[in-house]
């Protein structure tokens, strides 16, 4: 018996060490594996709509915004996608806004469980991702008649989240987020950036400092994920708000992102035998699994929600070392199918996450 | 030389079954929530652990090589 567990433990000591290496995804790789879902997200075809929309309509909704932040990031980055990904994008957009006329369409049930506390506002998930899709497009290049519904929006943003005593506007009735400020807060830096102007950078900078203040972990230094309208914390830190968060950050105050970034990293980044993944709660913290969180993996603490999004901050922030041990997680575990570039244990929404994280890596 | 076999066996085993499970592989897409087939939920999670047992397998081959070739090694008198 003891001579049987010898010969595993030399297995083991072998194998394990170097399995990380057949499951590595190169840089040569991992660009044919964006150049791929770009081409299919190009194509309109959205093959599990309604079964993701039985689970949670918001990826819906963020499945496009996903899809047209990393066209745009292409498009700027590759001529030769340009024309392609911004016909793609205004299809998006076009279709995004025509059903967006019932906010509700791309939220939970419970959206309509009670009034906004800001009730003229409506939510700033959906508003803040639509600034900031069609800022997006209008990076790659302008186009007026979209510019005016992101100047309402934005204007309308703007006061939204002046008036509101934790300078954060409402995702749901009486729930901010701070996935969705901070994705405001870019769309309206990436607006201010299409018109050479500074109109929302001193909001963009007073949010910061009000966080900074009113909304970080005292035990992490990250950022709490949902507050009520007045300020008082629903949910503390968590990997499917922080890694998207951090990454929005980049464009409203860069020194505040790599340094959410680096805490998101320390406090819900693993890396084990070169594999990698994110926890969705700091340790310690009671597992409370939902519909953002993901499954979660028993003894590993995986959260495939968190973990996907990581793919974003890893990328974003240049973490290379941890997005190799990610890619070797999913090139393991999530069966990519060659032909479409698309890990058959994700969703729609996870290959535009996973797009939206290939691009940072585009040569600019 | 028999727990070398059965080790070995064991592992070429698991590696097999994983080649079999190919087909069921659209299944685990019961990892999300969105699979329209019941049979996902049995079939996807099925799929997972056989692939993650057979990406161990060679801890078991390795096993048996080790066992093979110290029972060749020089004996004492």
């Amino acid at each position: 018996m003891t001579r049987l567990v010898l010969l595993l433990l030399f297995g083991a000591a072998v194998w394990l060490p170097g399995l990380h290496h057949f499951e590595r995804l190169g840089p040569k790789d991992r660009a044919a594996l964006g150049a791929q879902l770009a081409e299919r997200e190009t194509m309109a075809r959205v093959d599990d709509v309604d079964a993701m929309r039985g689970v949670n309509p918001e990826w819906d909704f963020m499945r496009r915004t996903y899809t047209v932040l990393a066209l745009s990031r292409r498009a700027r980055a590759i001529p030769a996608e340009r024309t392609r990904n911004l016909a793609a994008i205004d299809a998006i957009i076009a279709g995004t806004l025509a059903l967006a006329k019932d906010q509700t369409h791309f939220m939970l049930p419970y959206a309509k469980a009670r009034p906004f506390r800001d009730p003229e506002a409506g939510s700033l998930f959906v508003s803040g991702e639509i600034v900031a899709m069609i800022a997006a497009r209008e990076l790659v290049e302008p186009r007026d008649d979209l510019h005016d519904e992101a100047r309402l929006r934005a204007l309308g943003i703007y006061g939204q989240l002046r008036s509101s005593p934790s300078l954060s506007g409402e995702s749901y009735p009486d729930e901010c987020w701070t996935f969705c400020n901070t994705t405001a807060l870019a769309g309206l830096a990436m607006l201010d950036r299409v018109e050479g102007t500074a109109h929302y950078a001193a909001l963009a900078s007073d949010w910061v400092e009000h966080a900074k203040a009113h909304l970080v972990d005292p035990r992490t230094g990250l950022l709490v994920s949902s507050y009520t309208w007045d300020g008082r914390t629903l949910d503390g830190p968590e990997g499917s708000s922080i890694w998207m968060s951090a990454t929005n950050l980049l464009e409203v105050d860069e020194a505040f992102a790599r340094d959410q970034y680096a805490r998101a990293r320390k406090e819900l980044g693993v890396s084990f035998l070169g594999f990698g993944w994110a926890r969705e709660w700091p340790r310690g913290v009671p597992a409370r699994p939902d519909v953002d969180s993901g499954p979660i993996v028993p003894v590993l603490d995986a959260s495939a929600g968190s973990s996907g999004l990581a793919f974003l901050g890893a990328s974003a922030f240049g973490d290379t070392a941890f997005l190799d041990a990610l890619f070797a997680s999913v090139e393991l575990a999530a069966f990519r199918d060659p032909a479409t570039g698309r890990y058959r244990a994700g969703n729609e929404v996870g290959d535009a996450v996973m797009l939206y994280a290939l691009s940072f890596e585009v040569p600019r | 030389m028999k727990r070398a076999v059965i080790l070995a066996g064991l592992g070429g085993l698991l590696l097999l079954a994983d080649l079999a499970a190919h087909p069921w592989r659209a299944h685990v897409t019961v990892v999300t929530g969105t699979s329209v087939d019941p049979s996902s939920w049995v079939l996807g999670p099925i799929v997972i652990v056989l692939h993650l047992l057979a990406a161990l397998a060679p801890i078991l081959l390795l096993a048996a090589l080790a066992d093979v070739v110290l029972t060749f090694r020089p004996r004492r008198v």
